[in-house]
Formats: structure tokens, C-alpha cells, sequence
């Protein structure tokens, strides 16, 4: 892949008029359209694409506070969670086979599993937990390794490794500031709020690009005042050069739902081909403690409508390239908390989309009648392991460097990044 | 003097920095610093009192501007200023709770946020915005619900790793019945909801009862490990962050000999050399709401005139809703392309409030060095960067020689701003 290059890609994207939906230009577009017709030329027509990993393309969203599992992936005609779970138990799931269902607020995720292209991993969790606070959890979620260091996240590390990453668009997270999973040592991340106006983008009177250059220049050499004088300086001159770049995937405006918003400016920036391989969104708060029926269903409408928004923005050509996976610190306890709600829990399920994922059921399920000593369900999948199968079956890179040990391979993708079948 | 203004408060100008370069020692300044016997009446207003959400983007604009006049305006800065770290650390949101509760959260932080940490914690757990928000008011002997119970150990008084899944359990069974009253507004404990059985915290079985808890942690077997949280904490707010172990133990020492209390112990944290050292004068970011009120302060303008609540949630710290329990991070947490845009946008909005109420009124056409001298004694930055000078300098000769003279009084308040120094506390 080519290093990132904004004034290519500016020009790319400012011929007027002719952009077509998903902000993809008409050029971009029909060169696309030559390179696809280029390759089928070449290839018999029915000879499969092998993708390659440094094509690879990863959207992570946190589903902040501690998804309720059981509630997301219901076990159909299930007792024991009936029982547990009372008034809070999902009765009319969406099948997805004879023993599971979606949440009923997922009608269009159930259709993208009948596709095959979502892969569920149930009973996944920390299986050398401590405790279950937020913020223990989503620290050790979100740092991905076999030690206890919490400095850097598994993406951010595997980042520390992708040309280009200390100085173009490599990765970048919804939101104004950047979550520990995405930190690494040397990589840069971008953070990028919905919201649009950047600093630096209008131009129109010469008095604005003289006020854009000063603070280019304060960021030019060590300002002499410690690291975060620094710091500042450099992410000030950064924003204006990145404000003239990116103002273009503001247009058509955005969605007003936040999570619909982040996956449209999500699903633009890929068509936008800038050479970003990691993207993290969040949704939530999923902390159900009380009235949780009610909220987790909101929540979860959001989540349908927002994911097909992105696949409806997503321009063709780029989903085999693309994978979603969700993640939460935590699932919800089994038994049902008497304030309608459920209190933090351990193992959950979680979810891997995309053209090129192996759908269906991948774990094992948390059985509500084999409980652990204090009530809570049994961890079957280390959520590392999780991190070791993306690894190696989409981003690529050494899993046992960047996590520090070797995780089984759940073996969630049914080919590489942008392979065909 | 210019760093303690800025850590204890919100920054001096120049004019505020001579005032107290006349005391006689630097425990005389910290003394002066500390002393809030101006601290104006508390007087939150009436409209932040609503119970529907239709009014609440009102309510919380008018919360939001009582507040951050008060950070720009007071003579006893130091009072706000613990309140904010307070409000970040014994942390409740406008998601959840009734809006008004939040609001008046802050006056207890205000009252008792100087004071013994034992009656700020006791306050706390009481506090009607806080029992709804992590659900303790929820929490009955049939049902318990341990939200609260493991974030007083955790966040608020003990830190992480410093208790046991049973401890939990157990404070979770002290806390049932301590909820509210059916306004939702009001504390009122329900003996016939609490659990009076044994329980086992902290290794000591009794029928442990919610506010006895807090005594065992701040005054009793927890002391020490409570000690050590908090000094950590306040030293990471007030000088920098992640102190050294050694010298949080020196800290903790002296929480617990000022028995607890907190303005004693500021006294401690300003008096040590560490936070004068150099290293400590640029170890911190403003956060975006101190960076605000800096401003609010630098350039002479209420919050009703440059209106900061538009621009909070896209600078990352958005008043009356931290983020989550753990309360805002700090500097690098300030620090991405998307906080720079909004400060950006903020400043760009700033520059022609203050240029129209005559900030930098008849400095255009001086010389650059003497214009940019005045922007730093008016911002209250006492050692710019040679580079920001510099810069600066450019700017106005820049806009002096393309005939834009208008230009420079509204790029000097906007750039101003922008400088890494002026971002820095």
C-alpha cells in the first residue's frame, strides 16, 4: 500500500460535483473500476482473489460499560436462563439456529449472519481476571497482553509496526481522544470527532492561512519547555495540516445518531482509500444496573441501524478488505440483580463482521447452570485469544511478540484481506 | 509565583503576580493562596432546578455558567479549583441522576472539599446525586447491588487492588437501606432495607453499618492505604503525575498528621521543592475546562459572552458529566488533531468577542516585541518559549506589513491561546 500522500489524496477528492455516494470521487471511482476490469482480464473469471494481510482493515467497537451477553446471543428454550434471568429474559430472540438467537432490536444483523458473514465468539473474557471493575477490565481488554503492563494496547503495538505509521493516517478513533488499545510507542492516532469545523480547513481570506501558520510554526522545533510543551506544539501543526485533508469526508453532513455518524465517517474515510488500517468506535453506556430491558434495547437499535449504515456507505470493492469486531470489559451476571437490572459479570459474546470473516458460532457457550464459585459465568475463550486470531487471520504481525504469549487461533476469517472466493 | 497561581487556581496576570511577589516568604504566598476566608456565598441559581428533560440543556447552561464565573472570577480560587478536582474524583453525572442533584453536588465539594476528608466522604456517600448514580439507592438487604460499594474502595478512598472481592460484598450488605427518600431527591435511610446480619470487611466481623465503613477506611485499619490514594491523587492534580512511591509515602505521612485534612495538606504539597522544580512548571496540560476559564480570566469575559458550554464535549471535558466513573484522565488524555480543532474553533470564536471589547486596545501598530510582551503579561505566561516569542513577533510584523493591522488584536488573542505555553498549567 502506498504511504500516505494528502495532497494526492486531496486533489483525489475535491473534483467538483462529481462525487457519488460514500464521498467517493468519480475518478477514484472509475479507476477502481479499470483496475476491477483489469483484473478480470487477466483472470478466469470464476479463479478466486488470495487477499494478502497488509491490505487488511479493522473497525473495533467498545461497547462501553459491560454488554450483557446472554441478552445480545439468547439461548433459545433455555431454562436455566429463564429462571435466572426472569422478567429480563429475552422471549422472542431472532433465530439464528436452534439453540440461539439475536436480541430482537438486530433484524438486520440476523440478516448478515444468514449471509455468513458475522461470526459470533461466545464466552469470551479475561481468564486470569482480578476484579471486576470498569476500569480494571476495559484496561486489561483494551492492553491485550500476557503481562500486567498497561502502557500500551494490542493495536497500538501491532501499529508501532506498520510502515507509515509515526507520521501519516494509520489509525484513527472516533471521539477527541485516543483510547488506550490504539497507543503504542511510536505510532501517531488520529482522533476524530463527528462533529466536522476543523481548525486549520477554511482558507477563503489570506488574514486565516497567516493566524494557521503560527501555530504550524509553534509545533516546527522543540519549544524548549518539556515534552508536553512539545506535544502540544506538534498536535497543534498537525491539525491544521490534517483539517485541509480530511474536511472533504464531512460532506454530505453526517447522521445525527453518534454511533450511525461514526461508522458513516468511518465507512467514507476507508472509501476514501487514505491508507488507515484500524478505526475504533464506541457505543454505550452498557452498564444495565437498573432498567435494563428498556436501555439495552435502545442501545442495541442503535447498534442494527448503525452497522447497516455503514455497510450502505461502504463503497464496493472495500468488503473483503473490512472487518467490525465489537468488545466489551465485561458480560452481565447470570442472575438477575432484583433493581431489573444485572450487575457486572464476566464472560460475554462478541461479534466479527465482514465479507471475508467465517460466520457462525465460534467459542463455546457460558452455560447458566455451571456457574463459577461466585455466580458468574464460566470464561471459555481468553479474550487474547481473540486478539491472536485477528491477528493472524487479518492484520498480520507476529501475535506472540505483541501479546506476549501464544493465544489460540480461533480461526474467525474464511480468507484473507481482500481475497475472494 | 505564576506556576502556583496557575496550579492553585486558574492563572495571574502580571498585575496578580507582582501583588503577591510582596510577601515576605514563599509559605507567606502559600498561606495567602490558601487563605479562603474571601470565598464569596454560594449562591447557585434557581434555574438550575428542574426535573424535566425538555428543560435540561437550560439548567445545565445556567449550572455551567455559575460555575465557571465563579473558577474566573473569585478571590479564593483554590476553592473552585478542589472543587474541580473533587468533581473528578468523587464522580457523578447528569446521565442518570436528576440534573439539579449534580448541580448541587458541587456546593458540598465547594464547603467540604478543603476540609477533613472523613466528613467529605461521609457527605459524599449520603449525597442524593451520588446514591442514584451508582445505584445505592437501589441497594436493599433482599437485593444487594455493589456499583457503590466497590467504587468508594476503588476510585474514591482505597485504589485498585487494595481490597477483596468479599470486601465488596461485604460493603455492598453495610450500604442496603441508605438510598432516598420517594422524591429521589432526598437521602433517607430505610432500617427495614438494611442487612443487620455480620458481615466480614476488612478481615473485622460486625454488623457493619455504611458510614462506619467510611471511618474504618479513613480513620481506622484503611487509614494508611487511604492516605496513599488520595495524596497520589491530589499530587498527580496539583504538581505531576505518577509520583514516586517514596514520595507518596512521604505524602500519606503528612495527610494522616494533618489528620486528614486536606487545605493542611495543599500547604504540604506547595511547600515541598519538587513542585517548585522546573521539571514540575511544565509537567501538566490544562485540562480544556481550565484552559477555558484561564481564558475567561486573561481577556476579562463572563461565560455568558463566550458561551464555553459550546465547545466542552468536543474539547473532551464537558461539566457535570465525566466520562465514567474514573473521572477525566489527564495530558495526554487533552492532547489529539480533534481537542487541537476544538481549541481552534474555540479560540477563532474568542478572538472577536475579546478584539470587540477592546482586549489589546491600541497595540496594533507598536512594535511587535512590545505587542507580544503584553499578550504574555495578560495571558500570564512568565517564561515563554523562545520559539512562541518568536513566532508571535512573525505574526504581528506580518500582519503590520500586509496592512492588516485589524488583524492583529484578534490573531494575538486567538494565537495567545493556541501557544503550547499558554496550554500548559
Amino acid at each position: 500500500m502506498d504511504d500516505f500522500d494528502p495532497r494526492r489524496i486531496r486533489d483525489a477528492l475535491s473534483i467538483s460535483g462529481d462525487r457519488i455516494a460514500g464521498n467517493m470521487t468519480r475518478r477514484r471511482f472509475l479507476q477502481g473500476s479499470l483496475a476491477a476490469a483489469a483484473t478480470a482480464a487477466v483472470l478466469p473469471a470464476c479463479k478466486p482473489v488470495v487477499g494478502r494481510h497488509d491490505q487488511g482493515i479493522l473497525v473495533v467497537l467498545h461497547l462501553g460499560g459491560g454488554n450483557d451477553g446472554y441478552n445480545t446471543v439468547v439461548p433459545i428454550g433455555n431454562g436455566p436462563y429463564r429462571d435466572r434471568r426472569g422478567s429480563l429474559a429475552i422471549t422472542n430472540p431472532l433465530p439464528l439456529d436452534a439453540s440461539f438467537g439475536l436480541h430482537p432490536a438486530l433484524p438486520k444483523l440476523r440478516d448478515r449472519f444468514k449471509a455468513g458473514k458475522v461470526a459470533v465468539v461466545q464466552g469470551v473474557g479475561q481468564a486470569t481476571v482480578s476484579d471486576l471493575s470498569h476500569f480494571s477490565s476495559t484496561a486489561s481488554w483494551m492492553a491485550g497482553t500476557a503481562g500486567t503492563s498497561r502502557s500500551s494496547g494490542w493495536l497500538g503495538r501491532w501499529l508501532d509496526g506498520v510502515p507509515g505509521s509515526a507520521d501519516g493516517l494509520r489509525a484513527v478513533a472516533m471521539g477527541s481522544s485516543v483510547p488506550l488499545h490504539l497507543q503504542g510507542q511510536r505510532s501517531v492516532v488520529t482522533a476524530l470527532d463527528t462533529g466536522g469545523d476543523l481548525f486549520g480547513a477554511d482558507r477563503t481570506e489570506p488574514w486565516m492561512t497567516s493566524v494557521y501558520d503560527t501555530v504550524s510554526a509553534f509545533g516546527a522545533a522543540p519549544t524548549g519547555k518539556g515534552v508536553w510543551a512539545d506535544k502540544l506544539a506538534t498536535a497543534g501543526a498537525a491539525s491544521v495540516r490534517l483539517a485541509d485533508d480530511l474536511t472533504p469526508m464531512f460532506t454530505p453532513e453526517l447522521p445525527n445518531d453518534s454511533l450511525t455518524s461514526q461508522l458513516t465517517l468511518i465507512a467514507r474515510l476507508i472509501n476514501a482509500g487514505l491508507g488507515i488500517r484500524v478505526f475504533d468506535a464506541t457505543l454505550g453506556s452498557f452498564d444495565t444496573h437498573d432498567g435494563q430491558l428498556w436501555e439495552h434495547d435502545l442501545l442495541l437499535k442503535d447498534l442494527d441501524a448503525a452497522i447497516a449504515a455503514f455497510y450502505a456507505t461502504l463503497a464496493p470493492g472495500w468488503g473483503s478488505k473490512v472487518s467490525l469486531m465489537t468488545f466489551s470489559e465485561f458480560g452481565r451476571r447470570p442472575q438477575a440483580n432484583g433493581s431489573a437490572g444485572t450487575d457486572h459479570g464476566t464472560s460475554s459474546c462478541l461479534l466479527v463482521i465482514g465479507d471475508n470473516v467465517k460466520g457462525g458460532f465460534h467459542g463455546q457457550f457460558p452455560r447458566l447452570d455451571d456457574l463459577d464459585a461466585r455466580g458468574n459465568a464460566k470464561v471459555h475463550v481468553d479474550h487474547r485469544s481473540v486478539y491472536a486470531s485477528v491477528l493472524r487471520g487479518w492484520l498480520g504481525g507476529d501475535d506472540r511478540a505483541l501479546l506476549g504469549a501464544a493465544y489460540p487461533d480461533l480461526g474467525l476469517f474464511a480468507r484473507l484481506p481482500g481475497g475472494t472466493a | 509565583m505564576a506556576h502556583l497561581l496557575r496550579r492553585a487556581g486558574f492563572g495571574g496576570t502580571k498585575a496578580e503576580i507582582d501583588a503577591l511577589m510582596t510577601r515576605a516568604s514563599w509559605a507567606a504566598v502559600v498561606d495567602r493562596v490558601l487563605d479562603t476566608s474571601a470565598n464569596p456565598p454560594d449562591t447557585i441559581p434557581a434555574a438550575v432546578d428542574v426535573d424535566t428533560d425538555a428543560k435540561y440543556y437550560e439548567a445545565w447552561v445556567a449550572a455551567v455558567h455559575y460555575w465557571m464565573d465563579r473558577m474566573a472570577t473569585t478571590p479564593t480560587p483554590i476553592v473552585e479549583k478542589m472543587a474541580l478536582f473533587w468533581h473528578g474524583h468523587l464522580t457523578s453525572s447528569t446521565e442518570g441522576p436528576l440534573p439539579r442533584l449534580v448541580f448541587r453536588q458541587i456546593k458540598t465539594w465547594r464547603a467540604k472539599g478543603l476540609g477533613d476528608v472523613h466528613d467529605l466522604m461521609q457527605a459524599m456517600a449520603v449525597d442524593p446525586a451520588m446514591l442514584d448514580y451508582l445505584d445505592n439507592d437501589e441497594n436493599v438487604a433482599a437485593r444487594p447491588n455493589e456499583n457503590f460499594a466497590r467504587e468508594v474502595m476503588e476510585l474514591f478512598t482505597m485504589g485498585n487492588r487494595t481490597f477483596a472481592e468479599s470486601d465488596v460484598v461485604a460493603m455492598a450488605r453495610a450500604w442496603s437501606g441508605h438510598g432516598t427518600a420517594d422524591d429521589g431527591a432526598t437521602y433517607v435511610f430505610r432500617p427495614g432495607d438494611h442487612d443487620n446480619g455480620t458481615k466480614t470487611l476488612f478481615g473485622i466481623s460486625r454488623n457493619w453499618d455504611g458510614p462506619a465503613t467510611i471511618t474504618e477506611i479513613v480513620r481506622g485499619s484503611k487509614q494508611q492505604v487511604c492516605a496513599s490514594h488520595l495524596a497520589a491523587k491530589i499530587w498527580s492534580f496539583f504538581a505531576y503525575p505518577n509520583p514516586s512511591p517514596a514520595l507518596v509515602a512521604e505524602l500519606a505521612s503528612s495527610l494522616i498528621a494533618g489528620g486528614m485534612d486536606v487545605k493542611a495538606f495543599l500547604r504540604v504539597v506547595f511547600l515541598r521543592p519538587e513542585f517548585r522544580a522546573a521539571a514540575t512548571r511544565t509537567a501538566l496540560v490544562r485540562s480544556p475546562i481550565e484552559w477555558m476559564v484561564a481564558t475567561m480570566r486573561s481577556v476579562g469575559m463572563t461565560a455568558g459572552e463566550l458561551h464555553p458550554e459550546w465547545w466542552m464535549s468536543r474539547l473532551g471535558q464537558t461539566l457535570y458529566q465525566p466520562p465514567n466513573v474514573s473521572g477525566w484522565r489527564q495530558n495526554g488524555a487533552w492532547i489529539s488533531s480533534s481537542a487541537q480543532w476544538g481549541k481552534g474553533s474555540y479560540a477563532g470564536w474568542v478572538r472577536w468577542q475579546a478584539s470587540d471589547r477592546g482586549v489589546f486596545a491600541g497595540l496594533e501598530d507598536q512594535a511587535p516585541a512590545v505587542v507580544v510582551q503584553a499578550a504574555f503579561d495578560r495571558f500570564g505566561i512568565d517564561a515563554p518559549a523562545a520559539s512562541t516569542r518568536q513566532q508571535l513577533e512573525a505574526f504581528v510584523a506580518r500582519e503590520q506589513a500586509a496592512r492588516r493591522s485589524w488583524a492583529v488584536r484578534p490573531g494575538l488573542v486567538a494565537l495567545t491561546m493556541l501557544s503550547p505555553d499558554f496550554q500548559l498549567a
